[in-house]
């Protein structure tokens, strides 16, 4: 399945201090031409080279800032796709404040039956908030709207970005987690020095390092291991699964195949190769309405990702014992911490440690 | 016991389609040597009997090597199949610039078998005719092999699909 994260408006109603998007002034909104040109674009591509079916992410900026004639063009569109023969799936990734009831009968026709909304949490005061609203606002909004899906019974996850401030008790921070929501996936990420992170103000409060990261590794994964190892825990769930069974569902960043999987389109129709592309304005295609889809499929930054695979494991990678575990990881953290994808990943000393310690026969947690 | 290979020194022969024709016939696996001194045409026409003439009966190297490994997916490159080459020092060397002496070979669709071992040997063309000669093979070969199930990668291997 092809995955398509869509932005259709880079505006936000939140202010969070480590923001990796692109912040390019007045906000942009997705045009009903663009989002057709969009799915024309895709719907060709599923059909002459991929495997017939597509799963949209909409994502921001805030994709619930957009109002609900867009998201009537867009079952309108995607309906047009299934006539096409074209499976199409949804997801939602969204800050959740603005969820409201009237909001649901949308978002479970978006959804359907196997779409789930993905949001970001941060209990600590001053992370996450909202635009001209007194601290804490954000997180009551987001504690309400998760109640509301609750009910409403529609799946969520929740991802937790890693910063400085959170280093010391990762561990709690995960306890609370899947004590309120047992329910809901859970993701760690590392803070990106990307958009507001890669302000030298906001990395000094907040950055860390990849030997951090790989220690923060470590105490998520002693209470991952504590809470019974649950499946949907990322990064640990599929990392496992492929030590125990060889199963190889690593997500974006780690499975070595992104250039085929994934792309990112912004909000004027912009193709790129996944959303950290667009907010990082990295690994651009073209643009919907004028690319193609047989150009697409042969673009050069493709063949050239697909090529980093095989260029890494030659060099840098060529001793790694983990080699299976991360492929090098993300091709945009390479660029951002190195200016090429032809390395590895800024956080790759954090993860060999991670995993020594996780998976090495001696040394497994 | 297997028939002993035989070595076709392509720098040297006069007639080498004519050579190979000759040694395919015998029934030997056949070795060709000196591939990168060939312009692509005349690499090609190589790769083209062996792809193609009922005559061979016997495998025709690097040509038979590297399309079974396409076929099966395996991973192979063509510094390891240069033993006449100081292949790690040239190797690892030549990679390590290649990003900014060489940036065009970073997004070619060879790059996954020829690594920069045409560039380095002054046959990028030759090469580029061979490999993507023998992927359409080997894309024709997979169409008409039985679809295997997926089964889970062993430690080791490397075969995203």
């Amino acid at each position: 399945m092809t995955t398509v994260i869509l932005k259709p408006t880079d505006g936000c109603n939140a202010r969070c201090r480590y923001c990796s998007a692109a912040h390019p002034g007045a906000a942009r909104r997705m045009a009903p031409a663009t989002l057709e040109a969009v799915f024309a674009l895709f719907g060709d591509f599923a059909l002459s080279h991929g495997t017939g079916a597509l799963k949209f992410i909409w994502h921001g900026g805030e994709p619930l800032l957009m109002p609900p004639a867009f998201w009537e063009d867009v079952v309108r569109g995607q309906g047009e796709l299934e006539r096409r023969g074209v499976r199409v799936e949804n997801g939602i990734q969204t800050n959740l404040t603005l969820l409201r009831p009237e909001t649901i009968p949308i978002l479970k026709r978006l959804l359907g039956s196997r779409g789930s909304v993905g949001t970001s949490a941060d209990p600590l005061p001053g992370i996450r908030e909202l635009t001209g609203a007194p601290e804490g606002r954000y997180g009551e909004r987001l504690e309400a709207a998760l109640r509301l899906l609750k009910a409403e019974d529609i799946r969520y996850g929740i991802l937790f970005v890693v910063h400085r401030l959170a280093l010391h008790d990762l561990g709690g921070l995960y306890r609370s987690f899947r004590a309120r929501h047992p329910e809901a996936g859970l993701r760690f990420n590392p803070l990106y020095r990307q958009g507001r992170a890669s302000e030298d103000r906001v990395w000094d409060d907040l950055g860390i390092t990849a030997e951090e990261w790989g220690q923060a590794l470590v105490d998520l994964h002693e209470a991952w291991d504590a809470d019974g190892r649950p499946a949907n825990i990322q990064p640990f769930g599929p990392w496992q699964r492929l030590q125990e069974r060889g199963e190889w569902q690593l997500s974006c960043e780690c499975s070595g195949k992104c250039a085929t999987s994934h792309f990112g389109v912004d909000p004027d129709g912009g193709v790129f190769l996944c959303g950290r592309s667009v907010d990082g304005a990295s690994f651009r295609f073209g643009q919907a309405g004028s690319l193609g889809a047989g150009e697409l499929f042969d673009h050069p930054i493709r063949r050239t990702l697909e090529n980093r695979r095989v260029y890494l494991r030659k060099t840098s990678c060529r001793d790694c014992p983990w080699w299976l575990h991360c492929h090098g990881g993300c091709a945009n953290d390479a660029v951002l911490g190195s200016g090429t994808p032809f390395a590895p990943t800024t956080l790759c000393s954090g993860l060999r440690t991670f995993f020594e310690k996780a998976y090495a026969p001696a040394g497994a947690l | 016991m297997k028939p002993a290979p035989v070595h076709l020194d392509l720098a040297a022969a006069a007639d080498a389609p004519g050579e190979l024709r000759r040694l395919a016939a015998s029934g030997n696996p056949v070795v060709l040597a000196g591939l990168d001194g060939l312009e692509p045409g005349e690499a090609g026409g190589l790769l083209a009997f062996f792809l193609h003439d009922p005559a061979v009966t016997a495998p025709v190297e690097p040509f038979a090597t590297l399309l079974a490994a396409m076929v099966h997916r395996r991973g192979l490159g063509l510094w390891d199949l240069q033993p006449g080459v100081a292949q790690s020092e040239a190797e690892a060397g030549f990679l390590r610039t290649l990003p900014v002496e060489q940036p065009g070979c970073l997004a070619c669709s060879s790059f996954p078998v020829c690594q920069g071992y045409g560039a380095w040997a002054g046959s990028c063309a030759t090469w580029r005719t061979l490999l993507t000669d023998l992927a359409a093979a080997a894309r024709e070969l997979g169409r008409l092999r039985p679809r295997q199930s997926r089964r889970p990668i062993q430690r080791g291997t490397d075969v995203p699909s």
